[in-house]
């Protein structure tokens, strides 16, 4: 082993990762806005306590949630037939996978736009045909109900493809074979998908959902882009009311709280999920 | 003496893989190094090439102390179990590689590559990449390879196991050759005893790290020093005889004949191989396993008989020879 | 066969329609933009296309910037990750389980949230507004998963190609160049073309970072054109940016869709 060819990298992400990390802990423990002139003055813990009161900040922990849940889930459920669909044999496959790709590959400021353009009241193509057969309006991303699954839509259509690769993959680790001795043993197409096609790709499904979920809880372009949080905040992520305390109000010590907190939040939801995972597994007959 | 090994001691996490180790390899011999997988013998292989560095003792090659230099500048021809040819490179660019590296000129490099590979009669191959080659094809490749280095010493590890069973004994003779074409001292290592005895000068046996015997393959037929030895060297396998008075005999299946008066035995499987036919019999002293001539008739029983001069003694407790 | 067929044409329409709405709207005239299935007369127009290329600064200035520090970023990861992955595929097997799985955990870090404290250094070092300055952090960020795909293909090797390459003579150095770069070659391929469409799309930092209009990225770029109020937006540029900027990705899609597969294929199967 030759470490010194693993220092650069190393102190990149130490540089990177490190270094803000402890910086918000401790800014967090700091009043630092306009007020101060931007300067770091220990309050006490005023931050947290103002957190803790912040309905605000509940708010958006609750829709983050909601967002990353929705869209993983979503995600998964669609990433899975498409991945079947494309480990089939068709003629132009590849044609079609590139197509499937290309969301993915698209970045998330142009496909927002995309979808705030789609979604637009009243010239957006959903209002344009709504409004065609003589529908009421919906008023899709000004609707405090519904704006927020819009948003879902969106992650949805950009991401899905990323999970549908990973489970792909999984699916072309599968013996053919293992199908044919189920054929024999009996079982139709449904039991094999059941009993064979789910437990094999379950690390892979695994794998998917922590990533996809570990990205959707940082959630910050899609919606700063396609909403701006609003309306009335329904559509606001953790990340977006950092990056809004931290530049729209100048409030760095209240901002890095919020970002430390959403570390925290992230952590107890990812061992949450991890024990809840192990929990069920059986229940779901997924071995 | 071209290669000594002195003391040589190695372990991985505590566990001693080899134990004090001590061989002699002469210049031009061939060395077999034989054993178990497991026993140590690629690791004795990749101590002497610098790929391992051992815990305790030293490598000497041409009276000259490397234990401590880099394998890069060892001087050693390694032939790899895998071959290890790479894979991106043409042939010649194999072959090259190494002389480029030490400074030769272009045109040295392919007067070198040229002629080694007339030698290997791959002449018409140099363009191709490795995977478009045969199994005996890239095993020359990779010799070639070994003797461009101009090594002290050839180092091979299990050069024929990738290799069907015919290949491998047309290659022997060549791979002799071949290897004797350099007048240094070889060692090869394999699991194969057939192999070891039609290769090697001398056979070094390992069992556990430790050196069991060595010796030409007639000493190790005629006078294994253990029962361990005894049971590796030679097919088909000794009879080891049940233990009598702390005494353990054992004796040669191509020892016992049928004899009218000997002891009766029934047949109980035969195998007939054309240069003889091996025989499984049930007698008083268990299963034993008789090598004769493939024209003599084997009723179902018989009695059978061998010469007490040609069985050999060992103690049952340390499983050591005893003299005889 | 027939539901299949059906099946992949809602999957290619689903993958497709937004952007082919974007394509839509580009041409459109404004009268037909806010009409879009009822305007007939006068329907078509470049207009829009005019429009953001000779604005000022020209919308190219965008692409030609976000080439500049993707090629930058890409070039210092896999410079920085090729050794750090050929070390760790070397590092004893407790060692390097460790070290890959805190690699994991930071590929894993919703890394927008670092954005702030990134400000503030930039800041203090006086790196802010500086373009080239942008591919540090995007090489830090992309650097875990970077290194995790270039370990699991040194880590694919087998050793005694880098053995014989020893006892050939062949130095550190020489290895890397002659032996292991050329057979890791088809993994540095994908792992620069998804840290490069990492550093492509990257919005967070670049908002943050750069202020200066000349120096702005694409994804800002097009962030801007769409502006703050939703009623305000000029529809018919902004679809013709967002076009203008999915072109090279297009592209790179197309030309680069192995390498993409087996780049985020092989982190899923290794990991």
């Amino acid at each position: 082993m030759y470490p010194i060819l693993l220092l650069p990298a190393l102190i990149l992400l130490f540089g990177v990762f490190g270094i803000p990390i402890v910086r918000y802990i401790w800014l967090s423990f700091h009043t630092s806005s306009v007020l101060t002139d931007l300067l770091p003055i220990p309050n006490n813990g005023a931050n947290w306590i103002r957190l803790f009161s912040d309905s605000r900040f509940w708010q958006d922990a609750i829709q983050t949630f909601r967002f990353a849940i929705s869209s993983v889930i979503l995600e998964i459920l669609i990433a899975i037939s498409i991945a079947i669909l494309l480990n089939q044999t068709f003629k132009n496959r590849g044609i079609v996978r590139t197509i499937t790709l290309l969301p993915w590959a698209l970045p998330t400021t142009i496909m927002a736009l995309s979808w705030r353009w789609i979604f637009n009241t009243p010239y957006g193509p959903i209002e344009q045909i709504l409004t065609l057969f003589h529908l009421n309006s919906i008023n899709i991303l000004s609707s405090p109900k519904i704006a927020w699954f819009a948003t879902v839509i969106a992650d949805v259509w950009k991401t899905t493809p990323f999970i549908a690769l990973i489970i792909l993959a999984g699916l072309q680790t599968i013996p053919e074979d293992l199908y044919e001795a189920f054929k024999l043993e009996g079982g139709n197409e449904f039991s094999a998908f059941q009993k064979i096609t789910l437990p094999l790709l379950q690390p892979y499904i695994f794998l998917g959902l922590l990533f996809r979920f570990a990205q959707a809880f940082g959630v910050f372009d899609l919606i700063q882009i396609m909403t701006g949080g609003g309306p009335a905040s329904t559509t606001e992520s953790l990340s977006l009311y950092a990056y809004l305390n931290a530049l729209r109000y100048l409030d760095f010590g209240y901002s890095s709280t919020i970002i430390i907190a959403t570390f925290i939040l992230m952590i107890i939801f990812s061992l949450f999920t991890w024990i809840l995972i192990r929990q069920t597994k059986s229940l779901l007959s997924i071995r | 003496m071209s290669l000594k090994l002195r003391n040589i001691s190695w372990k991985i996490d505590k566990q001693w893989i080899i134990r004090d180790l001590n061989i002699d390899v002469k210049d031009g011999e061939c060395l077999a190094i034989l054993g178990p997988s497991g026993c140590g013998k690629s690791s004795t292989l990749r101590i002497i090439a610098g790929l391992e560095k051992a815990n305790e003792g030293h490598v000497y090659i041409d009276n000259i102390d490397v234990t401590n230099t880099s394998p890069v500048d060892r001087k050693v021809g390694m032939v790899f179990q895998s071959y290890a040819l790479f894979p991106h490179l043409s042939i010649a660019a194999n072959l090259s590689l190494g002389l480029k590296i030490r400074g030769i000129s272009r045109k040295e490099q392919e007067k070198r590559v040229s002629s080694i590979l007339s030698i290997m009669q791959l002449d018409q191959y140099s363009d191709r990449l490795p995977s478009e080659l045969s199994g005996g094809q890239r095993q020359r490749v990779a010799l070639a390879r070994a003797l461009l280095r101009e090594p002290s010493i050839y180092l091979l590890d299990e050069p024929m196991s990738n290799l069907d069973a015919q290949l491998r004994e047309e290659l022997r003779p060549e791979l002799r050759r071949l290897v004797i074409y350099g007048e240094k001292p070889v060692l090869y290592v394999t699991h194969d005893q057939q192999e070891a005895m039609a290769m090697a000068d001398r056979i070094a046996v390992l069992k556990n790290g430790n050196l069991e015997q060595i010796g030409t393959p007639e000493q190790l037929y005629k006078f294994p020093t253990s029962i361990f030895v005894a049971s590796f060297i030679g097919r088909p396998q000794i009879n080891i005889l049940p233990v009598k008075k702390g005494l353990i005999k054992a004796i040669r299946p191509e020892h016992i004949q049928p004899k009218d008066e000997g002891i009766p035995a029934k047949v109980i499987h035969r195998e007939w191989l054309g240069l003889n036919q091996i025989i499984l019999l049930e007698s008083s002293f268990g299963t034993l396993r008789m090598s004769c001539d493939p024209s003599v008739e084997i009723p179902s029983t018989l009695n059978i008989y061998w010469d007490a001069k040609n069985e050999h003694h060992f103690d049952a407790q340390t499983k050591k020879r005893i003299k005889n | 066969m027939r539901k299949q067929n059906n099946l992949i044409c809602l999957l290619v329409l689903w993958s497709l329609l937004p952007f082919c709405w974007q394509i839509y709207t580009s041409f459109s005239t404004p009268e037909s933009i806010l009409n879009p299935f009822t305007y007939q007369e006068n329907r078509w127009t470049l207009q829009n296309y005019i429009q953001i290329l000779s604005a000022n600064p020209p919308f190219w200035r965008y692409l030609y910037n976000s080439l500049l520090v993707g090629l930058t970023s890409t070039a210092i990861t896999i410079l920085i990750a090729t050794p750090a992955a050929y070390s760790l595929s070397k590092a004893k097997q407790h060692l390097s389980n460790t070290l890959k799985l805190l690699l994991l955990a930071a590929a894993l870090f919703p890394y927008v949230l670092l954005f702030l404290s990134l400000l503030e250094i930039a800041r203090a070092i006086g790196i802010a507004n500086n373009l080239f300055a942008l591919s540090i952090p995007y090489s830090a960020l992309s650097m875990p998963l970077a290194v995790l795909l270039l370990n699991s293909a040194f880590s694919d090797l087998p050793n005694e190609l880098e053995e014989a390459a020893i006892v050939e003579g062949l130095g550190l150095f020489q290895r890397i160049r002659w032996i292991l770069i050329p057979l890791i070659a088809p993994a540095i391929a994908s792992t620069s073309i998804i840290v490069f469409l990492f550093s492509w799309n990257e919005y967070p930092i670049a908002l943050t970072w750069i202020s200066d209009s000349k120096l702005i990225t694409l994804t800002v770029a097009i962030a801007r054109i769409a502006g703050s109020s939703v009623y305000s937006v000029p529809y018919g540029a902004y679809a013709a940016a967002t076009v203008l900027g999915a072109i090279p990705l297009i592209l790179i899609v197309l030309l680069f869709q192995k390498q993409i597969v087996s780049g985020l294929t092989q982190g899923a199967i290794k990991g």
